[in-house]
């Protein structure tokens, strides 16, 4: 019933059929280095990017960025310093001791910082979120301009949630002063690799 | 009945606190001229966004139907509330099919205006909101102050002492570091303990059946993720047509809002995980209505951004618990008339009409001409003091009569030279309560170019 | 061409060197101009007070005063703003569309339409522009600070060109100055809070003077400059460009 008033309403008071615009995104390219742009993004928004060559660099840079955690959680190939077994995990709940979080990004976009990673990612969506540190790992040549090219990028995404994470959450709710770490991960650190 | 004008007067009684609470939203307004300077075509994206907005609102009952469809199909249930009330009644038969008492809620304005929180507490159901913003508010038992920073209004020794009685905190001055860090721990317990995550929606693709939320704190996804069900609600007149869209839409929204290039969390939710529960509540609440008026229908592209108060001389003069709408500021000024004309009477007024909130809103309402389009329904169909419109009428008979405008000339010049100051103060009232009258010059422009010019014009050929 | 002079009401009852000014700027300039007699006002006072039906009469007024003018110009941008945009009420002959389209401010006149940016005036102070919100962001005289794009200012282009003046800069360079018509008395608590807030921005510049397009954010501020013994004055933008 409700839905049918609500139809019904808006048929009635709706304007005159107005087209789509043409979209044209050659209006918002430049000739930005990607890599660069997205290195002075993710700073900005309170991220951290560590450039690497290769995936042993990754195991000793974390270390050295977190000499003393324990629990770990790694979903990237031959970054193999997890402590926990995801599969193992059914809950939330149990995931809420965990510190580190070690995930593989889709891509970057360099306008804003942010990458997106989604369900083929990673399975326990809270992961990225209840973890005290996150750790992306991004392949540098996986880098777009700005979200036009990253929906592009996405026009045949087709899993159940995605996300695009840019830096550490963060909040200035008190009187407009920011801190960084709010209800979810505290640090973000991105390690970015040539594509392997 | 109190409105607006005694509401600004009140807070304008501490000039310190005036300026406080205008220099910090001026600042991010500031961060917002920055934001939206360091990319191409901004104007052009605010164009973009618009038309899609307005193509979408004459075709939202087909793109409704197919969100509904493409929801449906990710194993998504979707509601229809025509108003608050029932949207509240969803909600909670929702939760109660599910047995489900602790519920965990991101931020969403349209909860507010239906008032799910008081709905839902009297029926014995606990609500966290878990915005840090508007946790400290609900502490506080305040209602929001701005749409995107819900506790602009208070000062970090307020939140001291709230956060003390209620968390127990130790007193820190205001430390915010300390007391963001005492309230993630204590919103992690919550959203542990929580059976069920409420979200609003910031865009529905009506392509995916898909819906985005954006947060800087990362609650909206602590919560959903943490539970097994995720009830999301939406205004009907959030959707875009395209998940391609988005790129527009949230390049827009954070630089807007905050200054920020996007927020930190966009997370898109198109079905839930295995196991899990999801439903879109999708609401009217007078939306539909507001379609049908040709002149404030353009108030529907609205995606919450808040730059508006941002950049309002009045509101951050005067807060926005000035306005008693659930949405403040500007664009509050032009969607509360549409539900109570006479309770919102005074907002179209709490404005000079500068125009300063149409050219930072992201979606290009039209909001100054909406305030004057609003001014005129108002007089004719709410009351307006006798003296008010006999004043009105007998002005525009002044004015419309050359030799009686003249007359009135002459009279009010001599009036204002030989009438006592306290007179003319007590008579002009308002004008002159921290202002001096104009000082009158002892002829008219018109006198003067009739004895200068020596020529009565009454129109020459052209 | 012929140019009819408009002079807004409360211009003519204060302020009429302001109208003086302008008339004497125009004729300067070689523009056949003239004021006639029986106009009496552009409606917007009854307009924004949601009075817009009571003004029906007095923008036939205005009409029948003005259609035959080839253009029409006034010192002021919200009358301006409100005969471009707001007498679309009445019936739109072809008077009427013409009035509409015709109808300038001065500045805007001046560039625009005559080409004269350098007006030969001399003003050697130290000067505050104080953008009018209808005539900035209405009649787009300038570009408004949340605007992305090129700078402009039509009313600051005329003003560099005066001999010894000084432009300052402000902190907030086209905040509302609170006046806003019946907004000045309905929020006076509001109102004369802007306006101080934008004489502090003037003389915090140290401006010794405040100039606009408009006597009315003038007329408010000064009003509030009075009562409180301040030392900066007001001028409005005619008088700077008339003065030589």
């Amino acid at each position: 019933m409700s839905r049918e008033n609500i139809l019904k309403k808006i048929r009635t008071n709706k304007p005159a059929f107005q087209l789509l615009p043409e979209i044209d995104l050659k209006k918002f390219r430049t000739n930005l280095d990607l890599e660069e742009e997205f290195v002075k993004s993710v700073g900005s928004v309170g991220g951290k990017i560590i450039k690497v060559e290769n995936k042993e660099e990754i195991k000793r840079g974390i270390k050295s960025l977190f000499p003393d955690a324990k629990e770990i959680i790694s979903l990237v190939d031959d970054v193999d310093i997890g402590t926990i077994n995801l599969g193992t995990i059914s809950s939330a709940k149990e995931l809420e001791k965990l510190e580190l979080a070690i995930i593989k990004g889709e891509f970057g976009v360099a306008e804003n910082g942010a990458v997106w990673l989604s369900d083929k990612n990673f399975t326990h969506r809270s992961l990225p979120f209840i973890t005290l540190h996150l750790i992306i790992v991004l392949e540098s040549e996986n880098i777009v301009e700005n979200m036009h090219e990253a929906f592009l990028r996405l026009s045949d995404f087709n899993e159940g949630y995605g996300v695009f994470i840019s830096g550490p959450s963060k909040t200035a709710d008190i009187e407009q002063s920011l801190v960084i770490g709010a209800q979810a991960a505290l640090s973000l650190n991105i390690f970015l690799i040539k594509n392997t | 009945m109190t409105g607006h004008p005694e509401a600004a007067e009140i807070f304008n009684r501490n000039e310190a606190h005036v300026n406080w609470h205008d220099q910090a939203l001026w600042f991010v307004r500031e961060k917002r001229d920055k934001a939206s300077s360091q990319i191409k075509g901004w104007e052009e994206l605010r164009q973009l966004a618009s038309e899609i907005k307005a193509h979408t609102l004459s075709n939202l009952n087909e793109y409704l139907i197919q969100f509904e469809k493409e929801a449906t199909k990710n194993n998504v249930n979707v509601h229809w509330a025509e108003d608050a009330i029932e949207h509240n009644k969803i909600v909670y038969e929702i939760l109660q099919a599910h047995n489900m008492k602790r519920i965990v809620k991101s931020k969403s304005m349209l909860t507010e205006e239906c008032g799910l929180n008081h709905y839902l507490e009297e029926k014995g159901i606990e609500v966290i909101d878990t915005d840090l913003g508007e946790r400290i508010v609900q502490l506080a038992k305040e209602p929001p102050s701005h749409i995107v920073m819900p506790a602009i209004h208070k000062k970090r020794e307020e939140i001291d002492q709230l956060f003390h009685l209620h968390l127990n905190t130790e007193l820190s001055g205001g430390d915010e570091v300390y007391l963001t860090r005492e309230a993630r721990k204590h919103l992690r317990q919550k959203f542990l303990d929580a059976d069920a995550a409420i979200t609003g929606v910031n865009f529905g693709i009506a392509e995916t059946g898909g819906f985005v939320v954006c947060t800087n704190e990362g609650n909206a996804d602590m919560g959903v993720h943490s539970t097994k069900l995720h009830i999301a609600c939406m205004g009907l007149e959030k959707l875009v047509p395209k998940f391609e869209h988005l790129g527009i839409f949230l390049r827009l929204l954070a630089r807007s809002a905050t200054g920020q290039p996007i927020t930190t969390y966009s997370s898109y939710f198109k079905s839930p995980q295995q196991g899990d529960g999801m439903h879109i509540v999708i609401v009217d609440n007078g939306r539909s209505a507001q379609l049908g008026r040709s002149d404030f229908r353009s108030s529907l592209h609205c995606i919450r951004c808040g730059a508006c108060m941002n950049t309002c001389p009045v509101y951050r003069r005067s807060g926005g618990y000035s306005y008693g709408s659930t949405i403040p500021g500007p664009i509050g000024s032009i969607l509360s008339p549409g539900f109570d004309l006479q309770k919102y009477s005074s907002l179209p007024f709490a404005s000079t009409l500068c125009g300063s909130c149409a050219d930072v809103c992201p979606v290009k309402i039209d909001i100054h001409k909406q305030l004057y389009n609003w001014r005129q329904i108002i007089t004719e169909k709410t009351h307006v003091s006798f003296s008010k419109k006999i004043i009105m009428k007998a002005t525009g008979l002044v004015f419309s009569h050359p030799k009686i405008f003249q007359l009135s000339s002459k009279f009010a010049k001599g009036f204002l030279r030989t009438i006592p100051r306290s007179l003319v103060n007590n008579l002009s009232g308002k004008w002159t309560k921290q202002r001096e009258l104009p000082e009158t010059p002892g002829y008219t422009f018109a006198e003067w170019y009739k004895k200068n010019r020596q020529q009565d014009v009454i129109g020459k050929k052209r | 061409m012929n140019v009819g002079l408009f002079i807004p009401c409360y211009v003519n009852q204060f302020y009429p060197q302001v109208a003086i000014a302008t008339l004497e700027l125009l004729e300067k300039l070689g523009v056949e101009v003239s004021y006639p007699a029986n106009q009496t006002c552009c409606g917007q006072p009854m307009a924004n007070s949601g009075f817009e039906k009571t003004s029906e009469q007095t923008y036939n007024l205005f009409i029948k005063n003005f259609h035959s003018y080839d253009f029409i110009v006034a010192p002021s941008g919200s009358c301006v703003y409100h005969v471009r945009n707001h007498l679309n009420t009445i019936e739109q002959t072809d008077e009427v569309k013409h009035v509409r389209n015709k109808t300038y401010e001065l500045c805007e006149f001046l560039v625009k339409i005559i080409k004269k940016e350098d007006l030969k005036a001399e003003f050697p102070h130290r000067v505050g522009l104080h953008q009018s919100c209808h005539g900035l962001r209405g009649l787009h005289l300038g570009k408004s600070s949340e605007l992305i794009g090129e700078d402009f200012s039509i009313p600051g282009k005329l003003l560099n060109n005066v001999k010894g003046i000084q432009l300052v800069q402000l902190d907030r360079p086209d905040e509302c100055c609170g006046f806003g018509g019946t907004f000045a008395v309905a929020e006076e608590a509001v109102s004369i809070k802007m306006g101080n807030d934008r004489i502090q921005d003037h003389i915090a510049h140290n401006a010794e003077v405040i100039t606009a397009t408009d006597m009315s954010c003038l007329m408010h501020l000064k009003g509030i400059i009075r009562r409180r013994n301040l030392s900066v004055q007001v001028k409005h933008i005619a008088e700077i460009l008339n003065s030589n």
